[in-house]
């Protein structure tokens, strides 16, 4: 399996289907609202990061049959949640040293 | 804006068309939409981040279909079919060069008077000239199916159970 660490698009897009299933506009929609309108996906990333996190089995499509403009969804396997939750523990430890050796030199 | 784009989409692989291109740009204009209503400088910062997100996405996937490295050149997936037209060019250049071969040999076994090796070199032009012109006339047949969209034609889906 693939561990070297995550771009921030597809952490985003990760973190993005890891509270729903979602179409691909929806997921441009959240990333921009989850980053306050600091990353904003082109549809070229965006598909650029789907079409890798599907291959690596990480995510998942599925159509929707009710749904007329967008029947094609996509959501996250336990596999891509897995990853998902392991890259948040490798940031969290990230975070923590950072804090450890930056802060005492602010103050 | 749309017609550019939907330009730009076919320098991906032609899988990867087929698998994303309605749903990108299908995404395409409803983000277009949504940039109309913010105004014009939204307007030119949107068109100027999807145009080089297609090209960076487009270069990737090129790059990653035919898992293409710099030292080890092209290592193309088990997928890719060469066209019949290719197929058949490859044939008729193969029955050039044992033509050539054989026609090499039998002068070679006559003699060494000084007129064969003008013979030998006339044959190697004479050959030369014929894998170019078969080159030419390759790349001219793949360039007019391209530009007729025959090839696109054969790969249209008439329904999505044959996906």
């Amino acid at each position: 399996m693939d561990q070297s660490p995550l771009t921030e698009p597809v952490l985003l897009v990760l973190l993005s289907l890891a509270q729903q299933p979602r179409h691909g506009y929806s997921i441009m929609k959240d990333v921009e609202q989850m980053s306050d309108g600091r990353v904003m996906l082109s549809t070229g990333t965006l598909y650029g990061a789907l079409q890798r996190l599907l291959s690596r089995g990480w995510i998942e499509q599925f159509e929707e049959e009710e749904s007329s403009r967008d029947r094609r969804a996509y959501r996250l396997t336990p596999r891509g949640r897995r990853s998902l939750q392991r890259e948040v523990e490798r940031m969290k430890h990230l975070t923590k040293l950072a804090a450890l050796r930056v802060a005492p030199k602010e103050v | 804006m749309r017609r550019v784009y939907r330009g730009l989409l076919r320098l991906y692989p032609a899988g990867y068309i087929r698998e994303y291109g309605e749903e990108m740009l299908s995404v395409f204009c409803r983000a277009q939409e949504a940039a109309r209503r913010r105004g014009l400088k939204a307007q030119a910062v949107f068109c100027f981040r999807e145009i080089s997100g297609v090209l960076t996405g487009a270069l990737h996937a090129q790059l990653h279909y035919y898992d293409w490295n710099p030292f080890r050149g092209f290592n193309m997936r088990s997928d890719f079919r060469f066209p019949r037209t290719t197929q058949v060019l490859m044939t008729l250049i193969l029955v050039a060069v044992i033509f050539a071969i054989k026609q090499g040999q039998a002068i070679v076994a006559d003699a060494n008077a000084p007129e064969n090796w003008t013979a030998v070199l006339l044959l190697f032009l004479w050959v030369f000239a014929l894998l170019c012109a078969l080159g030419s006339g390759g790349y001219a047949i793949l360039f007019a199916l391209r530009r007729s969209g025959l090839r696109r034609l054969s790969n249209v889906h008439t329904w999505r159970g044959q996906r």
